[in-house]
């Protein structure tokens, strides 16, 4: 067969669907800035080009701020609960990031890309390390609870953070990043301090993450049992109504600890679950900022010329996974064949529209810590991720399989129509290499129940879950007691270097030990990547000051900054 | 009359606890089930599978928590949402009103549409009105519901920059504003209602048209409008309304599509969001509530003949 010619048939069956599914389909986009983890959704990926530093027009004026106005945005559906110490889910992380702070934030700015994640603080002052094992962090002094009872406007304090870290720890499904916590002292109302049994690099980070430790209130969820009735925090916007599967309504916290923020009076989330609803209202001017689906994306540019489009690669883990606790994919030469079977690159042009990135273990849009494969740091496991089908049918054939190996690929329709083209074009690349696939796609709720975590035969792929941290991931997917890990993998050289690299202070040197891990975790094949589809954010001129990240709708914090000029 | 609708409730009985079995056993049919779903999604919410489900009542056996559910049930109180643990029946209070006032707005607009073209069709038989109005139902029963209301959200958008406001508002704060945005969905619903209602009246039409007791009407000097109207269409309505009961599970079916595109906060969206996350309280509670009001608007339907035509009775 001409591979050539195959894949161009490919992709032009891809646009015709693409149009179909904007019409007819799309069924889970996370709405505002591209998708969510476990959510993640097909539409608002593939695009126009990989990420990189927002284009400037309207978002990057110097103006003086205006005040006043209400932003109108969307997010996709109801979250869980309005607690995020309850669920990961990232509608309930990101409506929490209106009302609850942190420590420390994810900053934003023209000149930062989306997928540089780095820390500013949020509530916190200051912070300082004055050994390996502790972080101490100063308080802003001015920073109150809003004006709601019960806390009515009451002084935050160091007693709040230690009263949330203790339930974070109790109760959040991500307790396990902060596990190295040995305690929390707070010699004085505005000094935290954490200690740790080890070195902890990403310490920082997960104060900062909109996954981890959000600040509340003692004498709400004392009084209510959790944080799932009300929500009142020292976050710029306080929630004034929530109408399930209809709308929030948030106005100003004029109390805010950043002089003059938010600039806005309020925003309103629409929950718009139909991804061409959304799409059609950021068209109408009736959403202010929302995600565009790539199939979208040039009428959008047609119907808005002065609107700004932000692309973006996300942090989701796409991949291959498999049971390798028995066989036949306990053998590596099984696993590198299958991964040296995927056309990443085919995987890009056709399912994403040429818009995307091909992923390395760490995934592409983790800009500051991925190492691109073709980067000669990546010295022989390069080819565990390139294209070799002769090379992949031999791996198969000296592991026994000479005249292939029948086993069945795993997926979920659940993702959307991208994600089912994905897996599509992987069984077909993957038969090419002599594994006599059988495709067995299923739907979304027994996916998560069975595939996702692990019970399942032969193989499979598609979209993974979500992180914004190495450390997060590696341990996660990689570590021999991580309960996500859905390829069972019990690798003690694994386990030491995502120690060694948790444990690395020195950001160059800890990149070096990241960079051995993508080489080590390629070469093993646990996990082969796939390619990742570029995200866009459409932002309409009116709406300044908004610089979108790739952590997407988990993290709503950039409402503080943002502010409308309607003239 | 009184006996026969208070014999036809008490019949519903066997029919809902019928109900009620199928549902319950038919949810927990489905593969994958909520605790493997939550801890899939989120490990560590619990610090097992056993203990999430001791947690969510899950580990007692099928028929004990059937017993409970039930029990439950005629206590009015249909539980907790497993997911978002809030209870059943103050979402439904909420929601069921707005997804009921779409429905019966469906229903008014679908009769507005098909019964003067329905009655148009008959009285101009096999002319060129009547193939344009019988090709107009049939292209109405055809077009999907969903594509139908993708195509009015996505075009004006892409041709105008307009669409419908995204913003639902209940009826009780602005009912101009409910009903401009109840508007567009209920049409839409009413499109294959129309399709449906408007070919059964202009055969029921036709067949009125060709009694003797129409012949005699007009005999007898009555105008067009009185034979029309008070002879022809009240009998030939029998029919439509026994449709229009056959099309409330459509209706509902439909709501759970143009809810989820239309922004609107019914039952619809709720049991999609359930279903997708095995909530298998919700999903029972909804069908419930779904199945009761198919009861009941058949049991209407057949008392409503009563009404529409003197001579049905029922009899004791």
């Amino acid at each position: 067969m001409d591979t050539e010619n195959y894949w161009k048939r490919r992709t032009s069956r891809r646009k015709v669907l693409a149009g179909f599914s904007a019409l007819a389909s799309a069924p889970v986009v996370a709405s505002i800035v591209g998708c969510g983890g476990d959510d993640d959704d097909d539409d608002t990926s593939g695009g126009s080009t990989t990420s990189g530093t927002p284009q400037s027009s309207n978002t990057t004026t110097a103006a003086t701020p205006k005040t006043g106005g209400t932003i109108q945005t969307t997010i996709i559906g109801d979250p869980p609960t309005l607690d995020p110490f309850l669920n990961l889910s990232y509608r309930s992380q990101g409506v929490a990031s209106f009302v609850y702070s942190r420590l420390f934030q994810i900053d934003t700015g023209p000149n930062i890309e989306p997928g540089d994640l780095r820390v500013s603080p949020d509530v916190a002052a200051s912070s300082e390390q004055p050994d390996k094992m502790q972080f101490t962090v100063k308080l802003n002094p001015g920073v109150k609870w809003q004006n709601v009872a019960p806390v009515n406007g009451r002084p935050f304090t160091s007693a709040d953070v230690k009263y949330s870290f203790e339930r974070f720890m109790a109760k959040s499904p991500n307790r396990t990043a902060l596990s190295p916590v040995t305690s929390l002292e707070t010699p004085d109302d505005h000094t935290v301090i954490f200690k740790t049994s080890m070195p902890m690099a990403p310490l920082a980070f997960y104060l900062a993450s909109p996954t981890h430790l959000y600040l509340m209130p003692r004498e709400v969820i004392e009084a209510d049992g959790d944080a799932s009735k009300r929500m009142i925090g020292t976050g710029p916007l306080i929630l004034e109504e929530y109408q399930p599967s209809a709308i929030f309504k948030w106005k100003k916290n004029p109390d805010y600890h950043v002089a003059g923020q938010p600039y806005v009076d309020g925003a309103t989330w629409i929950i718009i679950a139909d991804t061409a609803t959304a799409t059609a209202n950021l068209r109408s001017g009736k959403l202010d900022i929302a995600g565009i689906p790539s199939a979208d994306l040039d009428s959008m540019k047609q119907a808005n010329k002065n609107m700004t489009v932000v692309p973006f690669t996300g942090f989701t883990c796409n991949s291959l996974w498999f049971d390798i606790t028995k066989p036949p994919f306990n053998d590596i030469r099984v696993r590198q064949a299958a991964s040296m079977a995927i056309d990443r690159k085919g995987l890009v042009d056709a399912a994403y529209n040429g818009k995307g990135a091909i992923q390395n273990i760490v995934p592409a849009g983790y800009s500051a810590w991925t190492l691109p494969v073709d980067d000669p740091k990546m010295g022989d496991s390069k080819q565990y991720l390139e294209h070799n089908v002769k090379k992949a049918k031999e791996l198969l054939a000296s592991a026994g399989h000479t005249g292939g190996l029948t086993t069945t690929l795993s997926g979920t329709t659940g993702y959307g129509a991208t994600n089912n083209q994905v897996m599509e074009l992987l069984a077909e690349m993957l038969k090419e290499a002599n594994f006599n696939i059988t495709l067995n796609m299923k739907e979304y709720a027994a996916h998560i129940a069975t595939t996702f975590v692990g019970k399942f035969d032969g193989m499979a792929g598609g979209v993974g879950s979500t992180f914004f941290e190495p450390d997060d991931m590696f341990t996660s997917l990689y570590f021999s007691t991580s309960p996500r890990r859905n390829t069972l993998v019990n690798d003690p050289k694994a386990d030491a270097l995502i120690l060694k690299q948790r444990q690395e202070l020195d950001v160059n040197a800890r990149k070096e030990v990241i960079n051995e891990m993508q080489r080590y975790f390629a070469e093993q094949a646990y996990l082969p990547p796939l390619a990742a589809g570029t995200s866009f954010v459409g932002i309409h001129p009116w709406l300044k000051n908004v610089y979108p990240k790739a952590t997407g709708a988990y993290d709503s914090s950039w409402i503080a900054k943002a502010w409308l000029d309607r003239s | 009359m009184r006996a026969y609708a208070l014999r036809r409730v008490i019949l519903a009985a066997p029919t809902l606890l019928g109900v009620t079995i199928i549902l319950f056993a038919l949810v927990r049919m489905l593969p994958g089930d909520a605790v493997q779903q939550i801890l899939g999604e989120y490990p560590g919410y619990a610090s097992d599978e056993d203990a999430l489900r001791k947690e969510l009542g899950l580990d007692k056996p099928i028929p004990q928590q059937y017993l409970s559910w039930v029990g439950h049930v005629v206590r009015l109180d249909l539980g907790e949402s497993l997911q978002t643990k809030r209870p059943i029946v103050d979402e439904l209070r909420m929601r069921a009103p707005v997804t009921f006032e779409l429905g019966i707005l469906a229903i008014f607009l679908g009769l507005c549409i098909s019964i003067p073209i329905g009655v148009l069709s008959a009285l101009k038989q096999d002319s060129l009105a009547d193939y344009a109005a019988r090709t107009l139902s049939v292209g109405m029963l055809a077009i999907p519901g969903f594509w139908l209301a993708t195509l009015v959200i996505t075009l004006p958008s892409i041709w105008w920059q307009w669409t419908p406001s995204p913003t639902y508002t209940r009826f009780t704060e602005d009912p101009v504003a409910n009903l401009g945005h109840m508007f567009l969905p209920a049409l839409i619903l009413a499109t294959a209602l129309s399709g449906t209602l408007m070919r059964v009246t202009r055969t029921e039409m036709i067949n009125v048209m060709r009694q003797d007791y129409i012949r005699t009407a007009r005999a007898k000097g009555l105008s067009n409008y009185v034979v029309l109207i008070r002879h022809s269409l009240r009998n030939a309505f029998i029919p439509v309304i026994t449709v229009i009961g056959l099309q409330v599970p459509v209706i509902i079916g439909g709501s759970v599509i143009l809810e989820n595109i239309f922004t609107i906060p019914g039952t619809g969206r709720y049991l999609l969001e359930a279903i997708s996350k095995r909530d298998y309280p919700v999903i029972q509670g909804i069908n419930l509530l779904l199945a009761l009001v198919v009861i009941f608007t058949n049991i209407a339907v057949d008392l409503s003949y009563s009404i529409i035509d003197p001579r049905i009775r029922y009899s004791r």
